[in-house]
């Protein structure tokens, strides 16, 4: 065959045509803007659809996809005008029947309050074993408990003053990391993730048995040992700062709260960029290549076991500390996974990636929450009760929630603090 | 490089062991052997993949191991240095009994090994997976990470022997870029850096010419006759012979597990044994200047041959 039969341009219509992901992505956005995300989404819509078609265009060859992207665009355009509609009428006028400014009020508040600070501490406790060590602990909620529980346990049933079982509370997710890791750290990831959340599970159904409650209080739980925390109290009115507002006792454990932060941050500030924590973030890499470095990888990984343990333990004596009783439920699965949610969004394996965060994950939950609850209620609701009513709006927050973090998944792996490049790697 | 940054490297000074008087069978013992083992086998289900004798390293000189595919090489280098557990046998390094030491241990008594597929920590950056290799630091232990005052100097003299080494491998261009992003010529290179910065004594490479350009190659060759030249022992798995003839002063051939041969690279690669079990009858010839059809009937000759030799299943017969 000779070399002026072959055609060339034969070549670039081997490869088959397909969508360019940013018109898709643009179409959804698009949609949901207009549905669930109330406008919020649209702006990313035109955004990513106009990003769409300049590629498209640049590359016709390869893509295709350019209805898509118009109507992610169009849809993009009518969402944003949606956008600044509702939130004019809503800043500025009565028309509407939401109050915009205490929807970011609620959002804000619990954005800066305690609950996220409950989050934040649980998420710092992740990063290290996720984010840095690459371990996959799925019981973070166990750590929790075990906290929460060694302070209340102690005190109530026991009856060892407050102090001592702070330490024991301390102590508590420690011995629980080490009993976790030595049979499980030396076997695959897996096998921990399993280990970590079938641990969590089983404390949860501990502390709430029927036979155990005179000991541990069953699925009512415990109170009365914050006495010492509350009388430690120095403010004894509200708390007004415009745009936030807590109560004393609330003002009293958001100091607290994040004086800890501070310095669970500092300390994961001050570990990670010392040799030891290059090993960490090396054995997340390979194991075995540390391992042919000469450094105790097991040791290690036991290390940052204990340490994350100990943040989540804290997170679990916060939360007992600032509502004054513990509860069974609140430390079921899904406290874990919404710790992890806060960590990605954050960005995992960055300082402050587990605290911006937790505080993002709770001012979407409450402002979604306190926005959707306002719309769905009173005898003319700004959403049709055939869309949804008041009791479906708390749940629709979570699976706007999740819409979110998927699209962050997407769009941003490396999540708010990431560097993009450490990502791409492992795209090669 | 200065003596101060090298601490424990055995005199470079010493001549180098002559081995041509050895006489070339398996399992021949070595005037200074800085590995000796007996009896290691590991078997997987039925099949034994590591079933040798005797072997033992000469201190100071590059040893190749060479053989088939499946042969048991790689095996061989896991079993001694920790990273896999042999059904039975013993062994030593520097006369120091290593049966169920922990890699990580075996990497400190200053035998390191490299991996087949490399293994460099894609999200750290070039210099830091070179910092990672040095050992004894201070700041790796958790009470004292915390308080950079304890541990910065000694920070400071691992990075500058890190620059060192780069320079030397040629990918001090490359040191603030991430390790993933390295191509995997590169990445050989750099895991053969890292290596060093454990400053082994026995320095184990594990197909370090896999992937690797020709004129990358020379230079590793180069690399590597300077680590024997420092007093380093040097033992490596090859399937380049160039490379196998150039610079290895001993070859050990495995095959199905067994150390088949024995001997200098020029006893070796006109030992028939060897010839049979991998080089083929053709290994020093051009593939192009063969006649195909001779090759095939050769070829047919020889598994007619095989046939009733495997169902005796008596392996000892390779000789």
């Amino acid at each position: 065959m000779s070399a002026t039969t072959r055609e060339p341009s034969a070549a670039p219509t081997l490869r088959p045509k397909r969508t360019h992901p940013a018109a898709i992505a643009s179409a959804v956005l698009g949609v949901a803007g207009l549905t669930l995300t109330a406008g919020i989404a649209s702006p990313f819509a035109f955004w990513k659809g106009r990003q769409a078609l300049a590629a498209i265009e640049a590359d016709p060859d390869d893509y295709e996809g350019r209805n898509l992207a118009n109507l992610g665009r169009v849809l993009g355009v009518l969402g944003t005008v949606l956008l600044l509609t509702w939130l004019v009428l809503g800043l500025f006028t009565d028309t509407l029947p939401v109050d915009i400014a205490r929807v970011f009020k609620t959002a804000l508040n619990q954005a800066l309050g305690p609950n996220a600070i409950v989050f934040a501490l649980a998420a710092i406790g992740l990063n290290v074993h996720f984010g840095y060590t690459g371990l996959l602990n799925f019981g973070q909620a166990g750590f929790m408990a075990v906290g929460a529980y060694g302070l209340a346990v102690s005190v109530v049933t026991f009856d060892i003053s407050f102090w001592a079982a702070v330490g024991i509370s301390l102590l508590a997710p420690i011995v629980l990391a080490i009993l976790l890791g030595v049979p499980t750290l030396r076997l695959r990831a897996d096998y921990l993730a399993i280990a970590t959340i079938a641990t969590a599970e089983i404390l949860r159904l501990t502390f709430g048995s029927v036979e155990m409650s005179d000991t541990l209080g069953g699925s009512n739980g415990l109170t009365g040992y914050a006495s010492t925390y509350q009388q430690l109290n120095p403010f004894d009115s509200r708390l007004d700062l415009g745009f936030v507002a807590f109560s004393a006792r609330d003002t009293w454990s958001v100091l607290v709260g994040w004086s800890m932060v501070a310095i669970c941050l500092l300390i994961v500030w001050a570990l990670m960029r010392s040799p030891w924590g290059r090993v960490l973030r090396s054995i997340r890499e390979d194991e075995d290549a540390v391992r042919s470095l000469g450094k105790n990888v097991f040791a290690y990984k036991m290390q940052a076991l204990v340490l994350g343990g100990m943040f989540g333990g804290l997170a679990g004596l916060f939360l007992a500390l600032k509502q004054a009783s513990v509860v069974p439920t609140d430390y079921s699965t899904n406290v874990t996974f919404f710790a992890y949610t806060a960590l990605l969004i954050g960005g995992a394996a960055r300082v402050f990636g587990p605290v911006v965060g937790a505080m993002i994950f709770w001012f979407l939950i409450s402002g979604l929450g306190s926005f959707l609850g306002q719309a769905t209620s009173g005898i003319d609701p700004l959403v049709p009760t055939w869309i949804m009513d008041n009791t479906q709006s708390s749940l629709v927050r979570f699976i706007a929630t999740g819409l979110g973090l998927m699209l962050l998944m997407i769009f941003r792996p490396q999540g708010i603090f990431g560097d993009r490049r450490e990502i791409a790697i492992d795209e090669r | 490089m200065s003596a101060d940054t090298e601490p424990n490297r055995p005199s470079a000074a010493a001549p180098r062991p002559d081995l041509s008087g050895l006489e070339a069978r398996p399992g021949v013992p070595k005037p200074d052997p800085i590995v000796k083992g007996d009896g290691i086998r590991r078997t997987f289900g039925g099949l034994a993949a590591v079933d040798v004798e005797h072997i033992e390293i000469q201190r100071g000189v590059i040893t190749a191991l060479i053989g088939p595919n499946g042969a048991g090489k790689t095996t061989l280098f896991n079993l001694l240095t920790g990273f896999d557990m042999p059904d039975s046998g013993e062994w030593s390094f520097n006369g120091t009994s290593l049966q169920r030491v922990a890699p990580y241990k075996v990497a400190r008594l200053g035998m390191v090994r490299t991996f087949q597929l490399t293994k460099v920590l894609a999200k750290l950056t070039v210099i830091e997976n070179m910092r990672l290799g040095a050992t004894g630091q201070r700041g790796e232990k958790f009470w004292s990470a915390a308080l950079p005052f304890l541990w910065r100097s000694q920070e400071e003299a691992n990075t500058r022997r890190a620059d060192d080494l780069l320079a030397r491998f040629k990918l001090d261009a490359k040191r603030e870029d991430f390790a993933g992003s390295l191509s995997g010529g590169q990445r050989k290179l750099l895991e053969m850096a890292r290596a060093l910065m454990v400053d082994p004594e026995l320095i184990m490479l594990d197909e370090p010419m896999a992937g690797v350009n020709p004129a990358l190659k020379q230079s590793l060759l180069g690399h590597v006759k300077s680590l024997r030249d420092e007093g380093r022992t040097v033992l490596f798995v090859e399937h380049d012979m160039d490379m196998v003839r150039d610079i290895s002063d001993w070859v050990i051939v495995m095959a199905q597990g067994q150390i088949v041969a024995e001997g200098t690279p020029s006893e070796v690669m006109s030992n028939p044994a060897v010839i049979d079990a991998y080089l083929g009858a053709h290994h020093d010839t051009d593939l192009t200047e063969l006649d195909e059809h001779e090759i095939d009937s050769e070829a047919e000759a020889e598994l007619a041959h095989e046939t009733p030799r495997k169902a005796d299943k008596h392996r000892k017969d390779v000789p």
